[in-house]
């Protein structure tokens, strides 16, 4: 009798369960087992592109990604395609580090190694972190979605936020007559800028940070574990990357964030640190042929007008296309020739600067 | 009266996932948007009937049947499926 029941209970269990499974893996909003079908709209919710991101560089067609962290968001995709003769794909770690973004490049090229272009934001400030450091503050790294392994894929399968948050929207969308497709990030400028709320590209932002220092800080210096983090960082996920794929241009652009970024770093000492772990990378990276490294830092008339930003980091679309413009003639390149006149006078700018 | 308003973030505790489903299904959304607090309103009674109108499980003879092993079954699903969620990245701290 219990021996019944248990197989009851499990022949159920079992059958349900593959239902949920097949549902997830028939319409699987989160592109992991194929690309999108033609008969619903796949929402790209910025707020889970971890999610997703893995399953657009697997599926989508494309010959050329935009990635980094969100200040590489606000490109527009048919501006690159123009400017590049490409097609391109954006996928973004908003918050992201090295890892993630080397990563999430290295799984593309995997796929995709005819890939033309890869362009990624070098944020200066995350490049003295470990070379596996994820955000400690996500809950969950879907990490069972970035590998081969199947069975891990259970997570993903087998769990009813999937389902009853992502799908059954979908269905319902459908079922209403929407047009089917697939949400693009075309739109340029800041992509979490759903909401004019949340616009403050007229500068007024600046009210809470524009308060000039009353003292000076003392800045702190690179630490031997740092200057190891960075050239494991830059060498585990970049270099070795590029080097993989030498035929793969591998456009590394340092975004020009506000002054009242550095300032945050100024008061926290560690805008020192972070100009340090900036020369010890890009010396590296100007050693791989395939790599290219621009930067922005030296048009202080953006970085020091609060109207070009919407916060101390993310830039307005015009900024975003200025450095699509500037990168695709070559301006604002680093090379072997100028980088130490560069990283002088940033250096000289950065630290002189009266916050 | 005001006091004893609800706040909403004590009531979204109380929204799972599968409640667009069921509220769609049963056709509960006008008076979901009216009354927000329903939801949390049938799991507190929900509760106290379970903990009230049941006599202890060890006092109690659990007859094992075909209904029982469906509602075990179905209870066994729900588990599994809760496991996991889907951790939403909220921006901030850069």
């Amino acid at each position: 009798m219990a021996k019944k029941n248990i197989s009851i209970i499990l022949i159920i269990t079992l059958l349900l369960l593959t239902i949920h499974g097949a549902i997830v893996v028939y319409i699987d909003p989160f592109f992991h087992f194929h690309a999108p079908l033609n008969s619903f709209y796949y929402k790209r919710s910025a707020t889970v592109e971890r999610y997703t991101n893995d399953g657009i560089a697997r599926h989508f067609d494309f010959n050329a990604l935009i990635t980094g962290v969100s200040v590489s968001e606000g490109f527009c995709m048919s501006e690159f395609d123009s400017l590049f003769g490409v097609k391109s794909e954006k996928i973004i770690y908003s918050g992201g580090t090295f890892k993630e973004t080397g990563e999430g490049i290295s799984r593309t090229l995997r796929s995709k190694p005819d890939t033309r272009i890869v362009l990624c934001s070098l944020f200066l400030s995350k490049l003295y972190q470990d070379k596996d450091h994820r955000r400690s503050d996500i809950l969950d790294h879907p990490t069972y979605l970035y590998n081969d392994f199947f069975l891990d894929d259970v997570k993903y399968i087998f769990n009813k936020e999937v389902l009853f948050t992502y799908i059954y929207p979908m269905i319902k969308a459908a079922k209403a007559g929407e047009q089917p497709g697939v949400e693009s990030y075309e739109k340029q400028g800041y992509l979490h800028l759903s909401n004019d709320d949340y616009d403050y590209s007229d500068g007024s932002w600046v009210n809470n940070v524009i308060a000039p220092l009353d003292k000076s800080v003392f800045q702190d210096e690179l630490t031997e574990s740092e200057i190891k983090n960075v050239e494991s960082n830059v060498q585990q996920n970049i270099i070795d990357i590029a080097k993989r794929y030498p035929d793969t241009k591998m456009i590394y652009f340092i975004p020009p964030c506000s002054i009242y970024h550095y300032k945050q770093m100024y008061k926290e000492g560690s805008l020192v640190k972070v100009l340090q772990a900036e020369e010890i990378a890009i010396n590296m990276m100007l050693k791989q042929e395939n790599i290219e490294v621009y930067s922005f830092n030296d048009h202080t008339e953006i970085l020091e007008d609060p109207k070009n930003y919407n916060d101390a980091v993310h830039y307005v679309g015009w900024v975003s296309s200025f450095i699509l413009q500037n990168i695709a003639n070559e301006e604002g390149k680093i090379t072997s020739d100028n980088v130490d006149e560069f990283l002088d006078k940033e250096q000289s700018y950065l630290t002189n600067y009266n916050y | 009266m005001e006091n004893l308003t609800v706040r909403d973030e004590l009531l979204n505790c109380f929204s799972l996932p599968e409640k667009p489903f069921i509220t769609d299904i049963l056709h509960l959304n006008p008076i979901i948007s009216k009354a927000p607090f329903v939801i949390a309103l049938f799991f507190i009674i929900m509760g106290f009937c379970i903990c009230l109108n049941h006599r202890n499980n060890i006092e109690k003879k659990i007859q094992i049947n075909f209904r029982t092993s469906l509602i075990a079954a179905i209870l066994l699903f729900c588990s599994i499926v809760s496991l996991g969620g889907v951790s939403v990245f909220i921006y901030f701290n850069f």
